[in-house]
Formats: structure tokens, C-alpha cells, sequence
């Protein structure tokens, strides 16, 4: 038995082939190392796989994984992550959702489920404890459903089947899925882990669609002092400006006019990084005309979700990458067009973001006569259709499915393929956030903006740092992203992370302490240096940092920031080291010619990302080669072992 | 003639969208959004506080709150935002 | 631990009647029997047993309470911050998240259906920060 709390202490094998489970063997060692989610997949995917798997292989493995707070009440702690390898980017694809599966993976019993094989036909998965049935999905006409048809179904069936309303968590994927769109996604609810085309290795897998229940309970090391800290927690999530206020308030759509206002909003393909109709497709317009309320993950006090109604129903409504990239990014100034584009792409089951930025390559190399497909930006008739073409690959939709890096080795014009390591960059344009920059090009899963370290947050939107010098980017990249990698891996969202800045410095940024912050940050790159070599210096309670002391009191784990920060690293590094064994170096670590040659603004040549020199320096902080793969020394400094640790 | 345009949570409180004042320098632009806000909504409990809680970014660069204005500038008012 | 039923029981079928998950089957007039692979532990059953035939998950022997004495959650509006814990887990989905009136950006939870409540206390264990109380 585990002398851990928070989990449930069992990880389960299934075999889709053979339908055989067995446990998987996960020690409190490894619990410690790892703490759960992202890293715990990144772990278990190392100890199994060789580097030779191919994404659509009966070989790859499916890990869905739960933090040791999911489910135990923590403020925004209902996550859960899906790592396999990525058909998009051949390396590891990890993607982080909201809805409801991991709370309920946990209520069947598990801290994660690993799924190996290959249905031999269409099918999908029940779990009840130790239950696990795969049904067919074409008898009981499930392949070929759309994600809310597919989730109501399901709900349907098992209603039936049980003799009563059964609680459960469902993830399935949609037509993109079954039709290996590289972009496709897996969805919980209305929650997607969108990135870097899970829904595809589900698909090849012939897996449409998993269900989760259970009646277990998440153990709580102490009930009494867990309670107390996370209505400490929550209140102070409630009175922040950014988790209490805007997120709320105005949902991740209301970043859309800070970008355009720090010229980091990419518009017409990254073309440039303001648009002069931003207004009609910002997320104020969004808030005033369309909103209906906000609405939030289970768990969670924040309630960033939009809803809006497209065709008299009411639906999520879109994310800022959604918004950024099918608007501007495209020239499209109709938020309805958007709100109804966003709703199709989910039920459909794509990633908006890789959708977005593919349509947006497409219409400049038609624009530069690389590719003649009728597609031109601002011209937005075509596209509504466009969408149920990709997801059935049809026509031009077939084409458009394989994502924007392979359209550009067949037709060309890689420097305007807006994608490192294949998956298409967000809605961030880098060039006035160089930091920003660094962390797209070197992040693990490819152009993401999150596992990039989100510098644009202290170089635009939220502080003010310097946002055109190199100078401690690539420190400051390490930090957050191990930061993020260890909030993410308790089952938390990352947005709990914005409160660990105290509101002042969002809400005064003409506060002496707020401006010398800003100064001070790209100064102290030694410092930070220090602290990313050394994070158990930070040993002491921060009243601001609250995930210490709920790991303290949920699971009963030892946890200090400094220990937190180094178990992110170790996570991290982990997965880039897996990386490195699938073929990664340093030339993969690479943004679009159009972002690191061409100056946003010609008449400043800093406006471009001087990624050579920064990246040099991340390597050097993190403790790689010059060749971008972690050493042998820094392996060992972080415990990192293959097999049972 | 300068003309403003408010963004974030605060436009969404105030009310203010866009404004036409004649301010020579951003405290004094401060004053005039937070009299329009007091318009818009008279029982708002907002102050200057709120105002300067904004970003302000003249001609498309962010300028610190002692700058002055001309004729002709176009402001926006942005405050801090977090997504992801 | 699942809940269970002891040599008490008369099978009267009141338990299973009420059981929201479908836990306890038995015929009538023999004694019933609860599913520990099923059984939520929300106590609902236990409610209803006039002979006092149920042991809850700690093997302690439960009341028998008249209807018209269920208890009934009762939201703290100033704490609760509209999580949905609660909501998800109402075996008998009497609660709702909706806006808080005095602050729509916030949410709570609200008891949509007290008629259909259990009074089973689900709401009160499983709230994260104590929000719940049921009276």
C-alpha cells in the first residue's frame, strides 16, 4: 500500500488486442519523482518505448494519467493528461484537458490507464473497477458520431445497460479521429486535449471512445486541513485580478486586445503582429454581444468558459488561440462566423489551433502561387464547409488534414509554415515576445504556447519585462516551464498559476514595485540561474504559492516551491530526453524563417527572434549538449532512471 | 483630438468603449476617462485607480504614465490579462 | 467499504426502491442484499429501513428517519464558489450550478429539487471548503 494519499494507487495495462489488463507497477519512489500526469506518462513512455515506434503502430502506447489532486477537491484540480507518441510530430505528444474523465478514471480506481495494441475492430472502451468491456462501436452505432452525439450515446447505452443514471466520464473522439487527421483531437464534455493529434492515434487504434466510473474514493491525507487550505486557496483565486476577475469576466478571449495593444497578435498567417480589426473579433466584442454566461471545468472556482449560441443551441464558446487564428489570423473580422467554425471544429473533433494556422499557410501559398486551392484570406464562404471536408477528407479537406509542415514539403514555403517540430504554432506572435520565441522553438511537444513557458505573459500581457532582449529569456523559460510542468502534473490547471503573482503588480503598473520588477527581471538572469540550478534554495513557505502545502495536507507528501520547481525539471527533461531517443537535436528546435529573418517591424531590426543565441544559453541552463540533448550528468542530478524506480 | 479606446475588465465595468477628448498628458487622460465612466454610470464606485489599473499605449507603443499627448493620438487602455 | 444489510431486514424492498445506483436487489419478503461494486455509500437506503437493518460503511447500525425529517443541504452563499463538486456528485441530481446573483461572475450551487432530495448528505461530504451544511 502506498504511504501516499491523493492516489488511488494503481495504474492500469489494457491491452486493446488481446482485451488483457494487468497493474502496472508505479512505486511511491516514482510517485515522488513524477507526482503524476504529464511527467508520470513521460515516464512510463520512456521505460516502453525504444524510439523507434511510429504513431499509427500497434507499438505506441495511449497514456491517460491523473494528478494526486485531481479529485480531491483543490481549487481547478479535475485535469488530466493524454502522453503517446504524436502523428504529427513523431515525438512525444502530451495534451492536458478540463472535463471530467480523470475524476472519474480516479473514481474507477486508477491513476492512470495505459492502453496498448490495437482494437481489431471499431470500438470502444467501458471501464467500472476492475470492469473492462470493449463494445463495438459499429453495432452499437457509435463510429462515425460526432463528440456531443458520441457522448450522449454512450451515456445512453450505459444508462440502459446499468439500470439507472451512471455517473461517468467519457472521452471519445469525433470523425477527425476516425479519419487519422493528424490534428485531431480527444474530448471530455466540452474540454479537448486538442494538441498534436491524439484523437488520430485513437482512431488508427480503432478506439472511439472511453468511459470511466467507478465507486471509489480519492483518499485525503487530512480532510480537516485540506479543507481549510483550499478555501484559503479558492478565496484567494476569487479576489486576483486575473483568476477572480478577468478570467471570469472575460475568458482567455480577453487577451486578444492586450496582444493586439503589444503587437503580439499574429495576424494573416504571422504576416504581422497587429490587426486593424481586432475590435470586431476581441474578446470585449465577445463579452457584450455573444456571451450568454461563464461556465468552468468541474473543480474549478475560475469559470473561464464562454458560452454562446450558434444555431439556437447554447455552446462553448471559443478560446483565444481560436479567436486569434481564425480571425486575424486569417482576415476574418465575423466573431459569429467564428463562434460557429469553433463549435463545428469541436464536434468534429480537430484542434482549432492546428486547423486555424493549416487554412492560414494554405491561403498564403495560394496567394504566392505555391499551391492552387482556392483558398484567399478574408474570403470565408468556402470555409464553413471546409471543415467537415477535412475531418471526412475530402477533396482539398484530404490535403489539409496532414497540417501545415508536410503541405510545405510538398508544395513549399517552410518560412511561412507556422509550425516547429510540426505542430502549428499558437496564436502568440513571437516577434514581439522573444521569449516567447525561445520557448516555441524548444518545446517539448512542438509550437505550443504553454509548454513553451507562456513568456509572452511577463513580456506582454502581464508584466512588462523587456520584450525584445535575449538577455535571461532562456532562464526564465526553464522556470516556467518547470513551474508549469509540476502544476499540471498534480492535475491542476495552469491558470491556478497566474495567482502566484500577487494582483498588484497586475492591477498598479505604474507601482514603483511593479515597474522595478519589470526592470529588475532580465537583469537578474544569475540569479535565476542559480535558482534553476539549485530550486531547494526556495525551502520556505511562500504565502502566495499555495500547491506546497495542499500536496502537504491532500497527499501527505514532503513539498517545498524549490522541490516543485526541480520535480517540473526532472519531468521536463524526462520528456526531452525521450525526445532525443525519437530523433530530436538541436535542429528541430527550429520557428519559421519568417519569425527568426524577417523584422515585424522593418524599421526595427530587434523585432525578430534571435533564437541562435537563446537557445545556445536554454541549453546551457538546462544542462543539454550543444546538440540539445540532456547530458549524462544532469540525468543522473535528477534521479533519472529507466525501469521501476 | 485624441481619441481612446478601452479594453479589458475594465471597459466591461465602466461602460467606456471609446472616447474623443482633448487631454495634453495621460494623468489628465485618466481624469477624463474616469468622468466619462462616472457618466455612463453614475453609482459606479470606480476611481482614478481603476483608470490607471490600464495599460496605455499611444501610437501603438506603451508609454509610462507621466508621457504627454498631441493632437491626433490614438490611445488604447489595456489592462493586465492572463489566458492560455 | 460498501454499506450492508443485516439479518434485520424483513424485505420490504423500501431500500432498494431508493437506492440510486441500483445497488440492493432481493426478492420480496427475503432479505436483501447490497452490491459493494456498486454501492456509493451515500446512505440513502439506510434513511428508509424501518428495521434498522443497515450498517453504514463503518459497520455502525443506521436510523430510521420519517421522510418529513430528511435533512436538506443548505449552501453557504458567501463561501461556495460554484466548483460543481456537489452537483456531480447528487446521486439524484437535485443540485445546480447557476450565477451567483450577487456577483454573476461567480457561480453556486443551488438546491434545484428539494423534493427529489435524499437527504442523503453526498453534497456535504464531498464539498471541498466546507460550504455545505445540511439542516
Amino acid at each position: 500500500m502506498s504511504k501516499y494519499s491523493g492516489y488511488m494507487d494503481r495504474v492500469a495495462k489494457f491491452d486493446l488486442t488481446t482485451g488483457k489488463l494487468e497493474d502496472y507497477p508505479w512505486s511511491d519512489k516514482e510517485k515522488e519523482l513524477y507526482l503524476g500526469g504529464k511527467m508520470m506518462a513521460a515516464k512510463i513512455l520512456y521505460d516502453n518505448l525504444t524510439g523507434k515506434e511510429e504513431a499509427f503502430s500497434e507499438e505506441n502506447m495511449i497514456v491517460i494519467s491523473t494528478g494526486p489532486l485531481t479529485g480531491t477537491g483543490a481549487p481547478s484540480s479535475c485535469r488530466f493528461n493524454i502522453s503517446t507518441i504524436s502523428p504529427q510530430t513523431g515525438i512525444i505528444a502530451s495534451s492536458n484537458c478540463g472535463g471530467s474523465f480523470g475524476y472519474y478514471l480516479k473514481k474507477a480506481g486508477y491513476d492512470a490507464l495505459i492502453l496498448t495494441g490495437r482494437c481489431p475492430e471499431h470500438s470502444w472502451l467501458e471501464i467500472y473497477n476492475d470492469s473492462f468491456v470493449l463494445h463495438n462501436a459499429d453495432n452499437e452505432d457509435i463510429w462515425g458520431k460526432r463528440v456531443s452525439e458520441s457522448q450522449e450515446q454512450i451515456h445512453e447505452i450505459l444508462d440502459r445497460d446499468y439500470g439507472c443514471r451512471v455517473k461517468c466520464g467519457i472521452v471519445t473522439i469525433g470523425p477527425a479521429g476516425e479519419n487519422l487527421v493528424r490534428y485531431s483531437g480527444v474530448f471530455s464534455q466540452e474540454r479537448a486535449a486538442g494538441r498534436a493529434g491524439i484523437g488520430a492515434v485513437f482512431g488508427w487504434k480503432n478506439l472511439k471512445a472511453i468511459a470511466a466510473a467507478g465507486n471509489h474514493k480519492t483518499p485525503i491525507h487530512n480532510p480537516k486541513k485540506t479543507m481549510a487550505w483550499n478555501k484559503k486557496w479558492t478565496n484567494h483565486l476569487r479576489n486576483h485580478p486575473l483568476t477572480g476577475d478577468q478570467l471570469p469576466r472575460l475568458g482567455t478571449a480577453g487577451l486578444v486586445s492586450g496582444m493586439q495593444a503589444t503587437k503580439t497578435l499574429a495576424t494573416k498567417n504571422f504576416n504581422q503582429g497587429t490587426n486593424p480589426e481586432f475590435e470586431k473579433v476581441c474578446g470585449e466584442t465577445l463579452a457584450e454581444d455573444f456571451n450568454i454566461t461563464n461556465k468552468g471545468c468541474l473543480a474549478c472556482p475560475i469559470k473561464c468558459t464562454r458560452t454562446v449560441n450558434v444555431d439556437g443551441k447554447e455552446v462553448k464558446g471559443p478560446e483565444l488561440e481560436t479567436l486569434g487564428l481564425l480571425g486575424g489570423g486569417i482576415l476574418n473580422s465575423d466573431l459569429q462566423s467564428i463562434l460557429k467554425w469553433n463549435y463545428e471544429l469541436d464536434e468534429l473533433g480537430m484542434d482549432t489551433i492546428s486547423a486555424a494556422s493549416t487554412l492560414a499557410y494554405a491561403m498564403e501559398a495560394n496567394e504566392k502561387g505555391l499551391w492552387d486551392n482556392g483558398l484567399k484570406f478574408g474570403e470565408t464562404e468556402r470555409i464553413s464547409s471546409l471543415w467537415e471536408d477535412i475531418a471526412f477528407r475530402r477533396g482539398i479537406g484530404d490535403e489539409l488534414a496532414e497540417g501545415s509542415k508536410r503541405l510545405s514539403e510538398k508544395y513549399g514555403g517552410k518560412e511561412f509554415a507556422m509550425h516547429s517540430k510540426g505542430l502549428e504554432l499558437a496564436a502568440y506572435e513571437p516577434r514581439h515576445s522573444v521569449g516567447q520565441g525561445l520557448g516555441y522553438a524548444v518545446a517539448n511537444r512542438g509550437g505550443c504556447h504553454l509548454n513553451a513557458g507562456y513568456l509572452v505573459f511577463l513580456e506582454a500581457l502581464g508584466l512588462h519585462i523587456d520584450s525584445q532582449t535575449p538577455k535571461a529569456k532562456a532562464e526564465l523559460t526553464m522556470l516556467m516551464q518547470d513551474l508549469f510542468e509540476s502544476i499540471s502534473a498534480c492535475g491542476q490547471c495552469l491558470f491556478t498559476g497566474y495567482a502566484v503573482f500577487p494582483g498588484l503588480v497586475f492591477t498598479q503598473p505604474n507601482h514603483p514595485l511593479t515597474v522595478a520588477l519589470n526592470k529588475a527581471i532580465t537583469k537578474i538572469g544569475p540569479i535565476l540561474s542559480l535558482v534553476n540550478k539549485n530550486p531547494e534554495i526556495l525551502f520556505f513557505p511562500l504565502s502566495i504559492f499555495h500547491y506546497d502545502r495542499e500536496i502537504k495536507y491532500a497527499v501527505g507528501m514532503k513539498m517545498t516551491l524549490g522541490k516543485f520547481i526541480r520535480c517540473g525539471e526532472r519531468g521536463y527533461t524526462l520528456e526531452r530526453y525521450v525526445d532525443t531517443l525519437f530523433g530530436i537535436t538541436e535542429k528541430d528546435d527550429s520557428l519559421p524563417a519568417r519569425l527568426t529573418n524577417e523584422p515585424e517591424d522593418p524599421k526595427d531590426e530587434t523585432t525578430k527572434v534571435p533564437l541562435d543565441k537563446m537557445k545556445k544559453a536554454y541549453y546551457a541552463v538546462r544542462g543539454w549538449s550543444k546538440e540539445g540533448v540532456p547530458t549524462e550528468a544532469t540525468l543522473k542530478k535528477l534521479g533519472i532512471k529507466k525501469g521501476q524506480q | 483630438m485624441v481619441t481612446v479606446r478601452v479594453f479589458g475588465t475594465f471597459r466591461l465595468i465602466s461602460g467606456v468603449k471609446r472616447l474623443e477628448i482633448e487631454p495634453t498628458s495621460v494623468q489628465e487622460l485618466f481624469e477624463l476617462v474616469l468622468e466619462e465612466a462616472k457618466r455612463i454610470k453614475p453609482d459606479s464606485k470606480l476611481t482614478i485607480k481603476d483608470v490607471k489599473s490600464c495599460m496605455v499605449v499611444v501610437n501603438g507603443k506603451r508609454v509610462k504614465s507621466d508621457a504627454a499627448l498631441c493632437d491626433g493620438d490614438e490611445v488604447m487602455l489595456v489592462p493586465a490579462s492572463g489566458g492560455g | 467499504m460498501a454499506y450492508k444489510i443485516t439479518d434485520r431486514c424483513k424485505g420490504c424492498d423500501d431500500c432498494a426502491q431508493i437506492c440510486p445506483v441500483m445497488a440492493i436487489t432481493g426478492e420480496m419478503k427475503e432479505k436483501h442484499e447490497i452490491d459493494p461494486n456498486r454501492c456509493i455509500e451515500c446512505g440513502a437506503c439506510s434513511h428508509v429501513c424501518e428495521y434498522e437493518g443497515i450498517l453504514d460503511e463503518n459497520g455502525k447500525a443506521c436510523k430510521f428517519i420519517p421522510k418529513e425529517q430528511w435533512k436538506k443541504p443548505v449552501v453557504d452563499t458567501k463561501l461556495c464558489d460554484g466548483c460543481g463538486i456537489c452537483a456531480e456528485e447528487c446521486p439524484v441530481y437535485c443540485l445546480e450550478i447557476v450565477p451567483n446573483e450577487e456577483n454573476p461572475l461567480h457561480s453556486i450551487s443551488v438546491l434545484k429539487d428539494p423534493e427529489v432530495c435524499h437527504g442523503c448528505g453526498v453534497c456535504e461530504r464531498h464539498c471541498p471548503i466546507g460550504a455545505i451544511k445540511m439542516k
